[in-house]
């Protein structure tokens, strides 16, 4: 229910977020296509709907990082998303994998956690309070540890015995990039345990199956299984949006300081703080993630399996399948994704990047327009991008991995399990600071016209109390404004959803800081943008109530209807013959005697 | 013993004539009456049957299982038919009533698993299907929390619809010209020229996918477009055709075409004017028979379409979706909402090639007779 808000509000903040996103139409688009991970493809698809309003049509098919690299090599496709880079040789079959002369570029366009959803069930209810250590994941998905009564698992939750139940691991079956981040966790933190399951000490997107296991393609393959009646006692590994959606458990992973975390947004951007990152522009693998000392970084905070995803733009002037269109198009559906596009992709399971990354990724798209000169990339600056990594005041901090909350007491190792939904509460102790935005399609301007602008704020739990002016009906403040807080501190997005006259001015109170932050808008040309538009996602208004609709969503036939169709094949079965009555009272005849 | 007189036969009258009357009336033997026993007998085992493995099953051992209950109440009802029959019926008769039981249940049980494949499909997607958006919208901008009143199988329809189209236009010349080949050439060539046909139509699509993948997308460089979809599925329908049609081409009387040929047409106008006219209706099954065997190809489009959110009309630029496609991706997302759609537009399909079998039916029926 309440990841159904949370992937409510996102959407409604991307509908608001592009039409008030500087995204230049002077250039046509083009439809471009892309394959590759399914990690991060739930954030990958919260973008396309976002920017599909705006006329920039993307497909992308999540086949798994090997696929879309090989796609992307084969130029069947626009662009690539992958977790890890070429890697010069597949492991598997001994081949190449190369980009087959393509020039690329890598960018980071998500940050996230790989989590280990569960299913347990005990009395036909479901555990949510597992935690595991790494060693015990480790022997886990090598097979040693078969049941979940085993000593180690006990000694994890601190004495608390699982009933006998034997473990099914489940991976995936594809070439998969999140195989191969847990596996580049295994060879680097458990490097023996490794190397005599796998055969060899390397990472590999294709996850040995030996014994139990079971594998599934594709992250919605694994989570499908998961949740099915006859997975109880299943264990798999996906990006963390996936068991987030379907409110399935995670088990909390012990970290080097010794508490059991979980992927949220806060520890897994406390843990990349750790990531080194290739900074050589003349490397074929700039900007690809090096994470060796996030696995082993002691504070309490950090969620240990973090990671970055990457995108694989095609930056050859020759390329072959690229016309300026279709280069115009992932640069704006780029600077959407890793710009505004961050700002929803917190409350689905992922971390929004940081703002070097951004910067670089920007760099990175850049050099599409040195391909092609014809593309148009003016107005670009990162620190419009509502990113709530960024601090305004000093761009090199992450305020994310700043403000992320310490880990509850009885997430130590050694402490009584926590209770399944206890939080560690988020408080902010920033002030307030608001952040105009100019709107779509209109030059920069030292004013920002109503309608279009957006009122930020840092504080949680806001009461927007517009202070306002209205000429003709003195002393009225009816302004319908729309509050739409994602999370516990994260920015808050205020909109008018109505024209608001000259010299409006706008106050944000917060009631846990107890300050008073005004800004004054001023009057613009009409330009359309107060309500969203109606081939976009849904009026703002709307959208939040009709956030409990999916819930009613569920089949409505239920098992009860196998009933009437018992009922009505066995009428069929006794009264079938019936029908067929000649009701007579001629004898047989002799000759059946 | 000489003395006795002997019985004098002679004396007898033997009527010839009527011999026949004295004989009972040649009643035909109906074999398929119904009598107020054989009634009885049947509802009361299914009653008696019914409460017997109610009170063991639910009562007794408490099992649960709606399946388990159906079929031993099934077992347990012919049992109780064959003792009640034996009381007032010879052998032959419980016999009788037994493999009629036995026959008819197997009967029901083929036509509920056929129709509980289409009912389920329609029962899960119901909640999709009677909004009109179902089938005006795309899914394009639509998210995993849309209600169902957003989003539609649109693009779907509209690829289905535009990429079976395409196969036909190239599979059917290819296909009919195979098969006016094989029957009215003929010769060596022909035999092995339907050895292969026969083999293909065995093909499976995946294969036939594979193949334009490999060799036309990546070899080439085509773009992953509806078109190469129509490929894929001409590949498989174009044996499926020809051989039907040769089929259908023999049927046509040889009389006829020798009739033709005397009168002076050369071989190309007695085909066109006699042998195809003939056998029209029976080219329209085996058309109808390719076509419904494509629309619900899946493995091909798996491997060469991008699944699609947008509409496309263009089957020569841009990715196209379509239907047995869109199923697949929507019940694979474990989204509920998406996997309600999928199900609707299963439900079309289903819809849709039961349409094109009911429509070869009615052909077939006028295949009777010449014309």
């Amino acid at each position: 229910m309440s990841s159904t808000v949370l992937l409510v509000g996102a959407s409604v903040l991307g509908g608001a977020l592009m039409t008030s996103a500087s995204v230049h139409a002077a250039n046509a688009h083009s439809l471009i296509q892309g394959s590759g991970s399914s990690w991060s493809s739930n954030a990958i698809n919260q973008w396309i709907a976002d920017v599909q309003p705006n006329g920039i049509q993307v497909v992308y098919t999540a086949s798994g990082s090997a696929q879309g690299r090989n796609d992307y090599a084969n130029s069947t496709t626009d662009f690539a998303v992958t977790e890890i880079g070429y890697q010069e040789n597949d492991e598997l079959t001994g081949q190449e994998d190369t980009s087959h002369g393509r020039e690329y570029a890598y960018l980071p366009i998500a940050a996230g956690g790989t989590s280990f959803p569960y299913q347990i069930r005990v009395g036909g209810q479901l555990v949510r309070d597992l935690r595991l250590s790494g060693l015990t994941l480790a022997k886990i998905f090598t097979n040693q540890i078969t049941n979940w009564d085993d000593p180690a698992i006990t000694a994890d939750n601190n004495g608390r015995v699982l009933p006998s139940l034997p473990i099914i691991p489940v991976v995936h079956s594809e070439g998969s990039g999140t195989s191969a981040h847990f596996t580049d966790y295994l060879a680097q933190q458990f490097p023996d345990l490794w190397t005599e399951f796998n055969g060899n000490p390397a990472l590999t997107e294709y996850y040995p199956r030996e014994g139990h296991t079971i594998a599934q393609s594709g992250s919605e393959g694994v989570m499908n299984f998961l949740t099915s009646t006859a997975a109880n006692g299943a264990i798999g590994y996906d990006e963390y949006s996936y068991p987030l959606g379907k409110n399935y458990p995670v088990a909390k992973i012990e970290n080097a300081a010794g508490y059991f975390t979980l992927p949220t947004q806060y520890n897994v951007a406390v843990a990349l703080t750790q990531a080194d990152i290739n900074r050589d522009s003349s490397s074929k693998d700039y900007l690809l993630q090096d994470l060796a000392k996030v696995y082993t970084y002691s504070d309490p905070r950090t969620y240990t399996l973090s990671s970055y995803s990457y995108m694989v733009i095609p930056t050859g002037a020759q390329d072959r399948r690229m016309t300026t269109a279709k280069r115009q198009t992932i640069a704006d559906f780029l600077y959407y994704s890793i710009c505004e596009g961050q700002r929803e992709i917190g409350p689905i399971g992922y971390s929004p990047l940081p703002v070097n990354l951004v910067q670089a990724g920007f760099e990175q798209v850049g050099r599409l327009q040195d391909a092609d000169p014809g593309v148009d990339l003016t107005q670009r600056d990162v620190s419009t991008c509502n990113n709530p990594t960024f601090d305004a005041a000093d761009l090199n901090r992450n305020r994310l991995a700043e403000i992320a909350p310490q880990p509850l007491a009885c997430d130590q190792a050694g402490q009584a399990l926590c209770a399944p939904d206890a939080v560690a509460p988020v408080v902010n102790t920033l002030p307030p600071t608001i952040v105009t935005t100019a709107p779509v399609g209109t030059a920069p301007a030292t004013t920002v016209p109503v309608g279009g602008a957006t009122v930020q704020t840092t504080a949680p739990s806001v009461v927007v109390t517009p202070d306002i002016p209205v000429i003709g009906t003195p002393g009225s403040s009816d302004i319908p404004v729309l509050v739409t807080p994602d999370s516990s501190d994260l920015p808050v997005v205020v909109q008018t959803t109505s024209p608001v006259p000259a010299s409006t001015a706008v106050v944000v109170r917060s009631p846990v800081t107890s300050t008073v932050t005004s800004s004054t808008l001023a009057a613009g040309p009409s330009t359309g943008h107060g309500p969203t538009p109606t081939t976009g996602p849904p009026a703002p208004g709307a959208a939040l109530e009709s956030g409990d609709e999916p819930e009613h969503v569920n089949e409505s036939a239920s098992s009860g209807f196998l009933t009437p169709v018992v009922i009505a094949l066995v009428a069929l079965l006794v009264i079938a013959p019936a029908i067929r009555i000649r009701i007579s009272v001629r004898r047989r005849r002799a000759d059946v005697a | 013993m000489l003395d006795s007189p002997a019985p004098d036969f002679a004396d007898r009258q033997v009527d010839v004539a009527h011999v026949a009357d004295a004989e009972p009336p040649d009643v035909p033997r109906r074999v398929n009456v119904r009598t107020f026993d054989d009634v009885a007998t049947i509802v009361g085992s299914a009653v008696g049957s019914f409460a017997l493995v109610w009170l063991v099953y639910e009562r007794l051992f408490a099992l649960a299982g709606r399946l388990g209950f159906v079929l031993l109440w099934y077992v347990v009802f012919l049992a109780l038919d064959v003792i009640v029959s034996r009381f007032a019926n010879p052998g032959p008769v419980v016999v009788d009533r037994l493999m009629s039981a036995v026959v008819h249940g197997g009967t029901v049980v083929v036509g509920a698993v056929v129709a509980w494949a289409a009912g389920f499909v329609f029962l899960r997607g119901w909640p999709a299907l009677h909004h009109v958006n179902f089938y005006t919208q795309d899914m394009s901008g639509v998210r995993p929390t849309s209600p169902l009143t957003q989003g539609g199988i649109k693009h779907a329809l509209v690829g289905t619809a535009i990429q079976v189209g395409l196969a036909v236009a190239m599979a059917l010349p290819l296909g009919l010209g195979t098969a006016i080949y094989l029957a009215e050439v003929g010769g060596r060539l022909a035999t092995v020229v339907r050895t292969v046909v026969e083999a293909m139509t065995a093909l499976p699509a995946v294969l036939a996918g594979l193949f334009v993948y490999a060799v036309l997308i990546i070899g080439l460089g085509w773009e992953r477009d509806g078109f190469a979809v129509s490929v894929a599925m001409a590949t498989t329908m174009i044996p499926v055709v020809a051989r039907s049609s040769e089929v259908a081409l023999r049927t046509v009387s040889g009389a006829l075409r020798e009739a033709g040929l005397a009168l002076g047409a050369s071989r190309w106008q007695t085909v066109r004017r006699v042998v195809l006219p003939t056998a029209r209706s029976g080219l329209a099954t085996s058309l109808i028979v390719g076509i419904a065997r494509i629309t619900g190809e899946t493995a091909p489009l798996l491997i060469v379409s991008g699944a699609s959110t947008f509409y496309n009309s263009n089957p020569f630029h841009n990715p196209m979706n379509s239907l047995p496609l869109f199923v697949f991706s929507g019940v694979r997302s474990g989204e509920p909402s998406y996997a309600t759609r999928a199900y609707g537009a299963a439900a079309v399909l289903v819809v849709f090639v039961l349409a094109l079998f009911v429509l070869t039916r009615i052909l077939s029926r006028k295949r009777a007779g010449f014309r």
